[in-house]
C-alpha cells in the first residue's frame, strides 16, 4: 500500500536550506543509487527526491534577480534590513 | 682664476712623474667600487624622463632636475613591487644604490623603490603598520577562514553611490541570480570612512546572516584608498567571524586590508567572480547529477525488473498457481464425492425406511393375531382384558382373532400359577 502511494502521489518535497544543501543532497542520492544498496521502494523515493531537487536548483538559477537590500543601523543601535 | 691656475700647475707636475697608468677598466671598476661603498642606500628626488619599459621587464629612465641628470634602472625583480605606473614628467622619490655601467662608463642609480612625491609619508606609515601587523600575526594564513563554496547571502560594504557597487551587482546578477545581496552603505574615503567600514564589518557579524562579505572600493590614489590601510579596519577584519574578501582599487593596489582579509581580490568585479559560482557551470553540475541519478535509477529499475522476472519464473512463486489448480481439482473431487455420498445415503435411508415399515407392520396387532394370539374384550364395556381379575365367571367376552371373532362365556377364573 505504501509502495503504491510513493509511485503515484507527488513526493512531499522539503525545500532545501540552500543551494549548497541541495547540491550536497543530490550528490548523496547519486552516491546512494550508485552503491545500489537501496531497496526498490527507497530507490523510487530518492529518485523522485533527486528529480525534484534538480528542478528546484534549476528554478533557483532561473530566478529573477533579487533586489539589493540595505543593512543599516538605526539610531537606537538596532540592525535593520531595508529594501533599496 | 688664480686657484685654477695653481691646480693646473700642480697637475702638470704630477702628470710628468707618471707614477701609475690606469687601464680604463681598472679605473672604471675603482670608481664603481667607490660609488657603491659611498652611496649604498640613498633617496634621490627628481623628475622622470626618457622612461622605457623594455620587453625584458627592466625599466630605464633618467631623473633630472633643472641642471643635472641621473641615469636610473629598475630591474625586473624590483619592478614587480611598483604600485603605480611610471611616466615622463612624474616627480618621484627614488631609493636605491649608485653603481656604474662599466661598458659605457656611466654611473647610474639602481632603483629598488619608487614613490611619487607626496606619497612618501603615507607610504612609510603603510610599511610600518604592515610590518607591525605582520609580526603580530594578523596576516597569518592559519587564521584565514575559508570562503564558502556557494555563498547565497553576501554582505557588501562599500559606497552606495560608487561605481564598485554597480559593477558588483551586474556581475552577481549575471553569474549567480540566487544570491541575496546586502549592502552596508559606508563612505570609503575621507573623513569617517574607517569608522563606517569598521561599523559595517561589525554589523554583519552581529546580524550573522551573511555567508561572506566583500569590502569593496574602486580604484583611486593611495590617499583615496587610505581607509583600507587603517589599523582599526585591519583589526575589525581580523576579528570578523564571517569571512572577509577585500576588493580595493585596481590589480596593482595593495592595502593592509588585502593582507588581513581571508581572500584578496584584485578588483570589486573580480571579487564577485571569486566568491560566487558561475550559473552556467552550476547548471552543468545540476544537469549532470540529474542525468546520473536518472541513469542509475533506470539501471536499478531494470535490475529490479530482471530480479522480479527471475523470481516469478522460479518454483517458489509458481507454487501458488499450482496450489490453486490442485485445490480446485480437490474441490471438484470433493463435490463429486459429496454427491456420491449423498445419493448413497439416500439409498440407505430408503432401505432403512423400508425395513422400519416392515418392522412397524410386524408390530401391528393384526400381525400378532396372525401369529396365533387373540384379543379378549369384556362384553358389557368392550375393555381389553389383561388379567383374570378383570373378568368373572358367568360374564360374556368377545374373542378377536386374526380373522373374525367369537363370543364366549367365562366359566372359571384362575390366578397365575
Amino acid at each position: 500500500m505504501k509502495k503504491e502511494k510513493a509511485l503515484t502521489e507527488p513526493l512531499a518535497f522539503k525545500e532545501p536550506k540552500s543551494f549548497e544543501a541541495a547540491l550536497t543532497r543530490l550528490e548523496e542520492i547519486s552516491a546512494k543509487l550508485e552503491a545500489g544498496e537501496t531497496g526498490l521502494e527507497e530507490t523510487l523515493l530518492i529518485y523522485q527526491e533527486g528529480i525534484a531537487l534538480s528542478a528546484w536548483c534549476q528554478k533557483k538559477l532561473d530566478e529573477a534577480n533579487k533586489k539589493l537590500k540595505w543593512l543599516v543601523r538605526t539610531k537606537g543601535g538596532e540592525i535593520e534590513v531595508k529594501e533599496e | 682664476m688664480l686657484v685654477f691656475w695653481e691646480k693646473f700647475q700642480l697637475l702638470l707636475r704630477l702628470g710628468g712623474a707618471i707614477e701609475k697608468v690606469w687601464t680604463v677598466s681598472e679605473l672604471t671598476r675603482s670608481v664603481k667600487e667607490n660609488l657603491e661603498v659611498n652611496f649604498p642606500a640613498i633617496w634621490v628626488e627628481g623628475e622622470v624622463s626618457n622612461y622605457l619599459l623594455h620587453t625584458s621587464g627592466h625599466r630605464y629612465f633618467s631623473l633630472k632636475d633643472e641642471s643635472a641628470q641621473l641615469r636610473c634602472t629598475i630591474w625586473r625583480g624590483a619592478g614587480q613591487y611598483l604600485n603605480f605606473e611610471l611616466e615622463d614628467g612624474l616627480k618621484v622619490h627614488a631609493f636605491g644604490n649608485l653603481t656604474v655601467y662599466e661598458k659605457r662608463g656611466e654611473y647610474q642609480l639602481n632603483v629598488l623603490k619608487l614613490l611619487p612625491i607626496g606619497r612618501g609619508e603615507l607610504e612609510i606609515a603603510f610599511q610600518k603598520l604592515k610590518e607591525r601587523l605582520f609580526k603580530e600575526g594578523l596576516f597569518d594564513e592559519a587564521h584565514k577562514k575559508p570562503i564558502p563554496e556557494f555563498p547565497e547571502r553576501i554582505g557588501i560594504i562599500t559606497s552606495p553611490t560608487g561605481a564598485a557597487v554597480q559593477d558588483m551587482l551586474k556581475i552577481f546578477r549575471r553569474r549567480f541570480p540566487p544570491a541575496e545581496l546586502y549592502l552596508y552603505p559606508a563612505r570609503v574615503q575621507g573623513e569617517g570612512a574607517k569608522e563606517e567600514i569598521v561599523a559595517g564589518i561589525q554589523a554583519f557579524n552581529e546580524w550573522g546572516e551573511v555567508d561572506v562579505m566583500i569590502l569593496g572600493r574602486g580604484g583611486g590614489s593611495l590617499e583615496d584608498l587610505w581607509a583600507f590601510n587603517e589599523e582599526e579596519v585591519a583589526r575589525a577584519i581580523y576579528a570578523s567571524r564571517i569571512p572577509v574578501v577585500s576588493a580595493v582599487g585596481h590589480e596593482i593596489d595593495f592595502t593592509i586590508a588585502d593582507f588581513v582579509a581571508d581572500l584578496r581580490a584584485p578588483t570589486p568585479s573580480a571579487a564577485v567572480e571569486m566568491v560566487v559560482p558561475d550559473k552556467e557551470e552550476l547548471e552543468g553540475v545540476v544537469k549532470g547529477l540529474k542525468e546520473r541519478i536518472g541513469g542509475l535509477f533506470a539501471h536499478q529499475l531494470a535490475q529490479a525488473q530482471a530480479r522480479l522476472d527471475a523470481v516469478l519464473g522460479s518454483y517458489g512463486l509458481k507454487k501458488p498457481a499450482d496450489l490453486v489448480n490442485q485445490k480446485s481439482q480437490f474441490v471438484d473431487e470433493l463435490s463429486r464425492r459429496a454427491q456420491l455420498a449423498l445419493s448413497n445415503r439416500l439409498a440407505q435411508m430408503r432401505l432403512e425406511l423400508k425395513s422400519a415399515d416392515e418392522r412397524l407392520a410386524t408390530l401391528s396387532p393384526r400381525a400378532v393375531l396372525a401369529r396365533g394370539y387373540s384379543i379378549v374384550r369384556r362384553r358389557p364395556d368392550g375393555r381389553v382384558v389383561r388379567e383374570y381379575k378383570e373378568v368373572k365367571a358367568g360374564e360374556g367376552v368377545e374373542l378377536i382373532f386374526s380373522k373374525g371373532k367369537a363370543e364366549a362365556e367365562v366359566t372359571r377364573t384362575l390366578p397365575e400359577e
